[in-house]
C-alpha cells in the first residue's frame, strides 16, 4: 500500500515536470532513494544496487528501473504497476555488464535516444562510474545536472506528510525517554542502544517505526565526536552522553537530541546547557513565514556570542523523507548565507551540537513552520538530564 | 581535542600489512598517491569508523609514508584519531565553511593538501566507483592527465581476510544467530510485527552476553502476502496463524557483518513451501561441499543450481556475494560467470533466498568462510524451516 493517495503523487509529479520544463529537461533520471519514494512510493532497502525512475515530460507516470527481484517490493509499496517497471537480471550486478547499459536500453525503447536527460549528479549512490557509463551508452542524449530538482519540491510538506512526521516525533520522544532511563552507572553502552532501537520500532502502542538509520549516542570523551555509535563499555559516574535519535514513519524522520550526565553534573556543563537552551529558544522564536534561514542562525549566534560559545557548523537543515546515509533533505540549511525564505509547513531539524571541550553537549528540536511561528514535534523538556542511579 | 584512542580490534601491524598490499598494487599501476573514498576501504586501511560518509572524506595513501593521512570534516577529526591507528597529525579536519557550499567542498581541501605534500607531477589515483561525478570532475580539472582510476582494486585485496578479521566476523555471525533465534521465540500469531522487529534489533545492538553489536542493519522481515519481496520491512499489522515469515538478519561487529536467512511458518507449512525448503537445504549442502580453495564462485553457484533443478525449482537471483566491512563487498558474486577462485579465509554470504513469484518466496542463507580444505559455516543455527504451532 502506498503511503499517500494517488492524487498526492500526481501533484508531486506535475510539480517536478513543471521544473523540468523550466530547465529544458525532457527526461529526468531520479536515483536518489528519497526522491524515488517521493514520486512513486517505492520503499525498499535495495539502494545498494543501481535503481531509479525515468520521469518523462508527457508521461503521467514514471518508469521504475531496478533489479528484477525487487519488482514485488514495488508492487507492495508503490502506486506504480509492475507493467510500469523494467527489471534487470543479476548479470547486470557484475562487470563487464553495468546497470546503466540497461537503463540506456529503456531510454532507447521509449524513443528518448535524442533527448535532454537530467541526472542527479551529486546525489549519493549515483557514482561517477555510473554517470560515465550512462553518458557513453546514450551518445545522442545530452546529460544535464538536475541535482536537487526534486529535493526542492519536497521542502513544503502536505497535511499527510505532517501527520507522518507527527507520528515519527511521538516515537522519537518515546525512544529518547527509554534511552535516558536506561542509562545508569554499570549499564553497558550497547544495552542502552538495544532498548533504544527496540523503542524506535515498537515503542509506540498504536503504530510502528520504520527501519531506523544509524542512531548516534556517544558517551564520555567520545561525545567530542558527533558521529560515533556505541561500544561494549559500561557507563560510569562522571561522564556525559549525547543521544541523537530519529524515528521514522514511512521514512519521514523527526530527529531529536538530548544530553545526559551520569552523576552530579559539573557546573560548567550546567551553565553550557542553560546557554544552549536559551540559544535554541531564541532561534525558535525567530521562526515565522517570510524570514530567511540565515536569520534563524543569527538569533542563535547572538546568544552564543554572549556565552562565548563558538560553533562553526550549521545549526539545522530541512528534514523529512530520508534514507541512509542522511535524513537531511539536502536543500535549505540554517546557516549564514542561506537566503531560503521560510514558508508554512516547511520542517527543520534545529540542532545545537557543541563539541571540542572533552564533554560535548547536544540539544535539538524538529519544528514545523506554522502560519505565525513554529511548532515542535517533541514534548520533552530541554534540560540536561541527570542519571545517578 | 583530548579524546584518546578507542578500542580497535586490529593491531597497527595489521593495518600496515594491508597498506603494504595496496602500495604493491599502486606501484604496479604507477600510482604515487591514492585517494581512498570508499567508506569501507577507509575503514579497512585505517580503522576509522564513524557515520560521516555523507560528506567528503578521503584517506590519502602514498608510496613513502607508512601512515596515510585521513581527511574528514573538522567535527569528525576527534573520531578519526579515536577510532583509527593514525597519529594525531595524520588526521586533518577541513573547515565547516566547505559544508553546504556549492563553490567548494572537502575535495578542494584535499587538492590543496596534495599541492603541499607531493611533487607537482605525482601520479594520483581515485576511486571512481565510490565518487560522485562532481568530485571526479573537480579532480580531473586540477590533476588532468595525472589522474588514474583505482575503482575495485582495494576490493580485490579485501577478499581474503586475516585471522583477526575472521575472529571479528565470527562474533558478527554470533550476533546474527542470537537475533534470529530471538525471532523464532517472539514471532507468534497475535504479536505486532514491529514488536518482533524491536526485539530482534535489540539483540542486534546489545549482542549475545559477551559482546555487543556495534552497528545495526535493520532486519528484513516480510510476512504473507508480502513474501515475494526481498527488501521490504515489517508492517503495522500483527502476525496471524497460517502466515509465512521470511527473514534476513545481519550481525555487525566493528562494521564487519555476517548475514543469515530463515523462514518461520506460523502453522503447518504448505506442501510447496516444504518441497522448496528440502530442495534448498540439499542445495546449500551441495554448494558448501563445492566451496573449497581452487574452486570458483561459479562452481559453487552451479552446485546449488544443479540440485535445485533436480527438485524442479529454479532461482533467478545470484547465490551470494563476498562479505566483510559494511556487509556486501562488490568484488565477487556466487553466480554463473564469476571466475573468482576461492582461497582460504575468503568469506561469503551464501544467499539462497528465492523469490519465486509475486506472492511466494523463500529465504535461506548462511555466511561461511573458505578453509584450507573446504568451507566452514559461521553460523550454528539449525538449518530448518521453523514451524510454530
Amino acid at each position: 500500500m502506498p503511503a499517500f493517495s494517488l492524487d498526492e503523487y500526481q501533484t508531486r509529479i506535475e510539480l517536478v515536470q513543471a521544473r523540468m520544463r523550466a530547465s529544458g529537461i525532457d527526461v529526468l533520471w531520479v536515483t536518489s532513494p528519497p526522491n524515488m519514494n517521493y514520486l512513486s512510493g517505492y520503499d525498499a532497502w535495495s539502494f545498494y544496487v543501481h535503481q531509479g525512475l525515468l520521469v518523462g515530460l508527457d508521461e503521467p507516470r514514471p518508469i521504475w528501473i531496478g533489479r528484477k527481484i525487487d519488482i514485488p517490493c514495488l508492487r507492495h509499496t508503490s502506486f506504480l504497476k509492475p507493467e510500469q517497471a523494467s527489471g534487470y537480471g543479476d548479470e547486470f550486478l557484475s562487470p563487464p555488464a553495468h546497470a546503466m547499459d540497461f537503463v540506456a536500453s529503456v531510454v532507447h525503447s521509449k524513443g528518448w535516444a535524442r533527448s535532454v536527460i537530467g541526472v542527479e549528479i551529486d546525489a549519493p549512490y549515483f557514482t561517477a562510474l555510473a554517470y560515465e557509463r550512462l553518458r557513453s551508452s546514450l551518445p545522442h542524449c545530452r546529460l544535464v545536472d538536475a541535482d536537487r530538482l526534486v529535493n526542492w519540491v519536497r521542502i513544503v510538506k502536505s497535511p499527510r506528510e505532517l501527520e507522518y512526521l507527527n507520528q515519527a516525533g511521538e516515537i522519537t520522544d518515546i525512544a529518547m525517554k527509554v534511552g535516558i532511563e536506561a542509562i545508569a552507572p554499570g549499564v553497558r553502552h550497547c544495552d542502552v542502544a538495544g532498548v533504544v532501537y527496540q523503542a524506535l520500532i515498537s515503542g509506540h502502542p498504536e503504530f510502528c517505526g520504520d527501519a531506523p538509520d544509524y542512531q548516534t549516542m556517544p558517551k564520555g570523551r567520545r561525545t567530542d565526536a558527533p558521529h560515533l555509535t556505541w561500544t561494549d563499555e559500561r557507563y560510569t559516574i562522571g561522564e556525559g552522553c549525547t543521544l541523537e535519535l530519529g524515528a521514522n514513519r514511512f521514512r519521514y524522520h523527526a530527529p531529536l537530541s538530548r544530553t545526559v550526565y551520569v552523576g552530579k553534573a559539573p557546573k560548567r556543563l550546567v551553565a553550557l546547557s542553560e546557554f544552549v537552551r536559551e540559544g535554541l529558544e531564541s532561534a525558535l522564536s525567530a521562526v515565522k513565514p517570510g524570514v530567511s534561514c540565515e536569520s534563524i542562525e543569527a538569533a542563535w549566534r547572538r546568544v552564543a556570542a554572549r556565552a562565548g560559545i563558538e560553533k562553526e557548523s550549521r545549526i539545522g537543515y530541512s528534514v523529512g523523507l530520508g534514507y541512509p546515509p542522511d535524513w537531511g533533505e539536502r536543500t535549505a540549511s540554517l546557516m549564514p548565507g542561506d537566503q531560503t525564505v521560510l514558508s508554512p509547513d516547511m520542517v527543520f531539524h534545529l540542532i545545537l551540537g557543541i563539541w571540542g571541550n572533552d564533554q560535548g553537549y547536544e540539544l535539538s528540536e524538529t519544528f514545523r513552520v506554522t502560519q505565525s511561528g513554529y511548532s515542535c514535534f517533541s514534548k520533552l523538556p530541554r534540560t540536561l538530564f541527570l542519571r545517578d542511579r | 581535542m583530548t579524546l584518546g584512542k578507542g578500542i580497535n580490534p586490529f593491531e597497527t601491524a595489521e593495518f600496515l600489512r594491508r597498506l603494504g598490499n595496496v602500495r604493491t598494487e599502486m606501484a604496479q599501476q604507477g600510482v604515487e598517491v591514492l585517494l581512498v573514498s570508499d567508506a569501507a576501504n577507509i575503514t579497512y586501511l585505517s580503522g576509522y569508523i564513524a557515520d560521516s560518509a555523507y560528506v567528503p572524506q578521503v584517506l590519502v595513501v602514498d608510496a613513502v609514508n607508512d601512515e596515510p593521512v585521513l581527511v574528514v570534516r573538522k567535527m569528525d577529526a576527534p573520531a578519526g584519531f579515536h577510532t583509527s591507528f593514525l597519529s594525531r597529525d595524520r588526521v586533518l579536519g577541513y573547515p565547516e565553511s566547505l559544508i553546504g557550499n556549492s563553490e567548494a567542498d572537502g575535495y578542494d581541501y584535499v587538492l590543496s593538501y596534495l599541492d603541499t605534500a607531493f611533487r607537482p607531477s605525482a601520479i594520483v589515483a581515485a576511486e571512481k566507483s565510490a565518487l560522485l561525478y562532481r568530485a571526479v570532475t573537480k579532480l580531473e580539472r586540477r590533476l588532468g592527465s595525472r589522474l588514474r582510476d583505482f575503482s575495485t582494486r582495494i576490493g580485490r585485496i579485501r577478499l581474503v581476510k586475516s585471522d583477526s578479521e575472521i575472529a571479528v566476523m565470527q562474533q558478527a555471525a554470533a550476533i546474527a544467530d542470537s537475533a534470529i533465534m530471538r525471532a523464532v521465540e517472539v514471532i507468534r500469531p497475535g504479536v505486532r510485527e514491529c514488536e518482533a522487529a524491536g526485539e530482534i534489533l535489540k539483540v542486534q545492538a546489545a549482542g549475545p552476553p559477551l559482546f555487543g553489536g556495534t552497528h545495526v542493519v535493520p532486519p528484513l522481515i516480510s510476512s504473507t502476502p508480502r513474501i515475494g519481496t526481498p527488501h521490504i520491512y515489517w508492517s503495522d499489522g500483527r502476525f496471524e496463524q497460517g502466515m509465512q515469515v521470511n527473514m534476513e538478519i545481519v550481525g555487525c561487529r566493528y562494521l564487519y557483518a555476517a548475514g543469515i536467512m530463515r523462514v518461520i511458518s506460523l502453522g503447518t507449512p504448505s506442501g510447496r513451501l516444504q518441497r522448496l525448503h528440502e530442495a534448498e537445504l540439499e542445495g546449500m549442502i551441495s554448494a558448501l561441499d563445492a566451496a573449497k580453495p581452487g574452486a570458483t564462485c561459479a562452481d559453487v553457484a552451479h552446485a546449488f543450481h544443479r540440485v535445485l533443478r533436480k527438485h524442479g525449482f529454479h532461482k533467478e537471483s545470484r547465490c551470494g556475494y563476498s562479505i566483510g566491512i559494511n556487509f556486501l563487498e562488490t568484488s565477487a558474486s556466487i553466480q554463473a560467470g564469476d571466475q573468482t577462485v576461492l582461497e582460504p579465509n575468503m568469506t561469503f554470504h551464501l544467499m539462497l533466498g528465492n523469490w519465486v513469484d509475486d506472492d511466494f518466496g523463500y529465504t535461506f542463507s548462511e555466511s561461511f568462510r573458505v578453509t584450507q580444505t573446504g568451507a566452514a559455516s559461521l553460523s550454528k543455527v539449525p538449518r530448518q524451516l521453523f514451524v510454530t504451532n
